[in-house]
């Protein structure tokens, strides 16, 4: 590690002492450009992999989750409109009956 | 000088056979030649019998003339070697049809890809014949393993640049749209340089890192099943229903509005969990009555379902139209909910697959220990007898020392995350930096 490159780590790694985690991810965009070219690359990957991942995270599950949901939605619509009008004839039959 | 085996060098080493029954095998024009000593004498023997294999051919080689030729194949005899076997495997005559893709002479030839194909044989636990390529000292009996090799690696290289592929401008810039900090990244750097070093760490990471690999490679298909409508209409569905129905949910919209970023999140998460857990509860509930034919037109029939009243009917659509609402309407929100779809999977929470922060420095510069590595260097030497050999081939020893250290790092740190893809960078920095001190 270079002079320039230990002096930054050792600025970042105070943000992870503290576990200030939002604190070291501006410390490294806010310092972006001093890192040597090789730790820009390997940052622009990490930003990118966690950009991609991030957006498809749980992409595929949320979607068979949201199906599944208005599934049982359908359903329940389904029994409801079962149970109300069985109701509705309990209450009919009941009103003849008095 | 005697030696056994094959070489693979190019012909024009000083090569003296001293003992009887020595062979060495030449590549000349994708054909072999032999050499043997009989009586005292070199013999010259040709495994094809061509007119133009003549002994005029190796003293043109051994003066130099086609010297370039022969260069650039330094690792061709292995192509003309398998040539050789499979003629004689076979039966019939030696035209074998050329291997599909890049011989492995080519791969060996371009400097990244070799390099790319050592690490692949060193971490797939072949460091032997790995060093045999350092060393030039491979024998026949290597080659269908190698073939086999050859094939996997073409193969890994063909799916890397399918990824290449698909990291073009307008696909960066629409992930840098909705992730501030890889949007600051693009900018910084221009976008071209952006698509381009992105570009360039697929075949590295197809090797060194399949797991990461292969999530971006998860990630990729799924990103293009949702542009392409798949995932998306089911989305567009939700939402009109939720519309229609007119949802609110007013604990999220309350939690919305703190302030504090942090807190904010937190506070979704929390209600995230604890509305998938009543909608996994509702959904399974409904399901399972479905399946069993209880619901619908049989309703009547069945004593169970009789029991469920409206309300409680109500109260099961209540926690599943939440957790519907909460998944269209924030992104902290719809992480937690994969979280737990993904733990429902892998029988853990999907947070708990992730290094955290504090975590990750672990595998940073900080976990790098010199006096290990030092000596593993030393157990190196003695393995490969690092001592005798010439520059060349110590250049390849240590090339290789420093890709099975990487590779030991990884398998300890196999966890993923952005912080230990950063970290995990750093430390990989620390032992480039220091293979110099590898004497």
């Amino acid at each position: 590690m270079n002079d320039t490159f230990e002096d930054l780590y050792k600025e970042f790694m105070v943000y992870v002492d503290k576990d200030d985690e939002e604190g070291a991810r501006k410390f490294l965009l806010d310092n972006f450009q001093k890192f040597p070219e090789d730790i820009q690359d390997k940052l622009t990957f990490a930003f990118f992999e966690e950009a991609l991942l991030d957006e498809t995270k749980g992409m595929k599950d949320i979607a068979d989750m949201q199906k599944q949901g208005l599934e049982a939605l359908s359903q329940i619509d389904k029994v409801k409109k079962i149970l109300e009008d069985k109701k509705k004839i309990e209450d009919l039959r009941s009103n003849l009956t008095k | 000088m005697v030696k056994k085996g094959i070489f693979t060098a190019p012909i024009r080493l000083e090569v003296v056979l001293e003992n009887e029954g020595s062979t060495i095998a030449v590549k000349k024009d994708s054909k072999v030649e032999k050499m043997k000593i009989k009586n005292g004498e070199l013999n010259v023997t040709f495994a094809e019998t061509s007119a133009r294999n003549t002994p005029t051919d190796l003293s043109t080689l051994q003066n130099g003339e086609n010297s370039d030729k022969v260069e650039n194949t330094n690792m061709g005899i292995l192509d003309s070697l398998r040539q050789t076997k499979h003629a004689s495997e076979k039966g019939r005559d030696n035209v074998t049809p050329p291997p599909k893709g890049e011989s492995l002479a080519e791969i060996l030839k371009d400097q990244k890809k070799s390099d790319l194909f050592g690490e692949m044989l060193g971490k797939s636990g072949h460091e032997e014949i790995a060093l045999k390529i350092v060393e030039k000292r491979l024998e026949e009996e290597d080659l269908a393993f190698l073939e086999s090799a050859r094939q996997a690696f073409l193969e890994k290289m063909a799916r890397a640049e399918e990824l290449e592929k698909w990291v073009n401008k307008e696909n960066v810039l629409a992930l840098a749209k909705n992730h501030p900090g890889f949007q600051i990244v693009v900018n910084l750097v221009g976008l071209e340089r952006a698509v381009k070093v992105i570009q360039g760490q697929f075949k590295k990471l197809a090797i060194e890192d399949e797991e990461a690999f292969e999530n971006l490679a998860i990630g990729i298909e799924t990103y293009e099943g949702f542009k392409g409508g798949k995932y998306k209409a089911r989305n567009e569905e939700t939402e009109k229903m939720l519309k229609e129905r007119n949802i609110k949910v007013p604990e999220y919209e309350e939690a919305m509005k703190i302030k504090d970023e942090k807190k904010r999140k937190k506070a979704l998460r929390v209600l995230a969990r604890k509305s998938f857990g009543k909608f996994r509860k509702a959904v399974d509930l409904i399901t399972f009555y479905r399946s069993s034919k209880k619901m619908a037109g049989n309703l009547e029939e069945t004593g169970e379902l009789n029991k469920a009243t409206v309300a409680e009917l109500d109260n099961y659509q209540d926690d599943i139209l939440a957790t519907l609402y909460s998944s269209m309407n924030n992104q902290s929100v719809r992480d937690t909910i994969a979280s737990e779809l993904m733990g429902e999977k892998t029988g853990e929470s999907g947070q708990e697959q992730k290094v955290g922060f504090m975590d990750a420095k672990k595998v940073g510069p900080e976990s790098f220990d010199e006096a290990k590595y030092l000596s593993d260097w030393e157990a190196e030497k003695a393995k490969t007898n690092f001592g005798s050999s010439d520059p060349a081939q110590q250049a390849a020893i240590r090339d290789r020392f420093q890709v099975q250290q990487k590779q030991a790092h990884q398998e300890q740190n196999k966890k993923k995350g952005f912080w230990r893809s950063f970290f995990a960078g750093l430390w990989e920095k620390t032992i480039d930096d220091k293979k110099n001190i590898l004497k």
